[in-house]
């Protein structure tokens, strides 16, 4: 199991004013059962980039691989591929439409061609897993709060049992309790062996969660590795519009100071519990 | 995204582009009648050679010129087709019981380059302006109405607000279609009743997102203390100038010259 990316170029509207090159010679894997996060300014690519992860859009040039399979074949089952490497768009409270929440879940299983009955249950599943209270199920989608429209929304593509659940900034706009459930359920949804690949603002989500990040700017990707390497290059992430987790630069202030702190933590739990051991 | 868009603006640099929409708008007007002033070769002639000069000064390219015409190739073809077959003259053609007639076929012809010089003069227009531009040359073109009490500034806002949301509601229905696609949602198969039914998913959040848009809109405008009968005041003030002047001028040597050759030959 596994998605990759080879080389691949996009350029919107080709051939008129507006044209702009949105990706440019971008490879990446994603590797089965991991947490992986893509960062980069507004505009650097990145939700272009996930939209040929379910074959949205079609790449100028390169291929895309799903499971050995190339997705670019004519003959590929592109519809099937939706239901095995689901998107969850940004905002996407926005999308609810049907008259009960229980019913705009449904959607995506009834599409695969379930029966009310199974579609109604794998909704249930989904909804359950994302946290969304059993009360709700029958009310109108716009009764339900900013938090829970936002879960309920992850559900409606959770319910596909998607392999691969692409988030495109999950976290955005909600308050903190709300942002915590979120980060807590994409971490519990890991656990359960799926793989996720996450557009976040925020570097503190990215550095608690990440087993890998990728770096885009200006339609490429410029950086990839582990947490703790990405955001120990604090200036080239400067030099991008992007900075590290606010308790990095704390990391840093200490060791400039003298104070032999390991800044390889990147959460502020690690960072807390290095800076106790160093006072034990 | 961009099939939506009736603000087909093209953006450049150009003497068009800069010109008073009041201008443009007068503009396309004339370039209308002066269609129907086109009766005889030399007219046809002039007419070209008029549009061709301010189509090169507008530095729109000509391809875009020719994808205007895209929407109207339907009736294009129904006045063409009705042309040929049913204007009497001297028959050239018969195929059963129709007859092609050499009236028949100039007559056509003329109907062909009137429609297609009808919407590529007004189609200069709104390549080169863009629709607030336009809103507001229509506005100043109209204040005089609003001595007889015609709302023309709570209408000029109405249409520049509607004008300006177009683009923006036609990229949100394209990202909620994108959404629901990755849902499974198919939009393409079926037949027509199945399709208009597929578009339930995408028609349900786009009357919220507009309704929310309105919301938000009016709220901010009220904040800014909007007034909607005060007399406001512009960023770009329009400023007719010389160049607009001697444009002026330049349409009334063309209507000139047009009626001048429809009188005499």
């Amino acid at each position: 199991m596994s998605l990759i990316l080879n080389h691949i170029s996009y350029t919107y509207n080709p051939g008129t004013a507006f044209e702009t090159k949105a990706l440019n010679d971008v490879s990446l894997t994603v590797k089965d059962g991991e947490i992986l996060s893509i960062i980069g300014k507004t505009g650097s690519g990145k939700s272009t980039l996930l939209q040929h992860m379910n074959g949205l859009l079609s790449p100028d040039e390169g291929d895309i691989l799903y499971n050995g399979a190339d997705i670019l074949q004519k003959d590929f089952d592109k519809r099937s591929l939706r239901f095995k490497v689901g998107i969850v768009f940004q905002y996407p409270e926005h999308q609810l439409f049907d008259e009960t929440v229980i019913k705009d879940v449904a959607f995506g299983p009834r599409n695969m061609g379930y029966d009310d009955t199974k579609a109604r249950i794998l909704a249930m599943e989904a909804l359950e897993k994302t946290g969304v209270e059993e009360e709700v199920y029958e009310e109108s989608c716009f009764n339900l709060s900013g938090g829970q429209k936002r879960r309920a929304a992850i559900a409606g593509v959770l319910a596909m049992n998607p392999d691969i659940l692409v988030l495109d900034e999950p976290a955005a706009g909600l308050d903190p309790a709300g942002k915590r459930q979120i980060l807590d359920l994409i971490k519990e949804l890991r656990e359960s062996g799926r793989t996720i690949v996450m557009v976040s603002h925020s570097m503190e989500d990215v550095a608690e969660i990440s087993d890998r990040i990728a770096v885009m700017d200006k339609g490429r990707i410029i950086m990839e590795g582990a947490p703790s390497e990405i955001f120990g290059r604090i200036e080239e992430l400067e030099g991008i519009g992007l900075s590290a987790p606010e308790v990095i630069y704390i990391s840093r202030r200490l060791k400039e100071a003298g104070i032999p702190v390991n800044t390889a933590a990147v959460t502020v739990e690690e960072v807390a519990a290095d800076i106790l051991n160093l006072y034990r | 995204m961009n099939s939506i868009t009736i603000g087909q603006y093209y953006p450049a640099d150009s003497l068009i582009h800069r010109m008073d929409p009041r201008v443009k708008i007068t503009g396309a007007f004339l370039l209308l009648i002066g269609a129907f002033l086109i009766e005889s070769v030399p007219g046809l002639i002039f007419s070209l050679l008029f549009l061709g000069v301010i189509t090169a000064l507008s530095k729109v390219p000509f391809r875009h010129m020719i994808r205007s015409l895209r929407g109207i190739v339907v009736i294009l073809a129904i006045a063409v087709i009705f042309n040929i077959f049913m204007v009497p003259g001297n028959a050239i053609l018969t195929m059963g019981a129709l007859t092609v007639t050499d009236a028949g076929l100039i007559k056509a012809g003329y109907m062909f380059f009137r429609l297609t010089y009808i919407v590529a003069g007004t189609s200069l227009m709104t390549y080169t302006t863009t629709p607030v531009r336009l809103t507001e040359g229509l506005e100043r073109i109209f204040a005089p109405l609003s001595l007889i009490k015609v709302p023309v500034r709570e209408i000029a806002m109405i249409m520049s607000i509607a004008l300006r949301f177009i683009p923006v509601l036609g990229e949100e229905a394209q990202k909620i279609k994108t959404a629901q696609m990755s849902r499974g949602a198919d939009f393409e198969s079926g037949n027509i009743l199945v399709r208009a039914k597929s578009m339930v998913p995408v028609l349900v959040p786009l009357f919220v997102s507009a309704f929310r848009r309105a919301d938000e809109l009016s709220l901010a405008m009220e904040s800014r203390c909007y007034d909607p009968s005060a007399k406001r005041g512009s960023m770009k003030p329009l400023r007719f100038g010389l160049r607009d002047g001697l444009a002026f001028l330049c349409l009334g040597a063309y209507m000139g010259i047009m009626v001048t050759i429809r009188v005499l030959i």
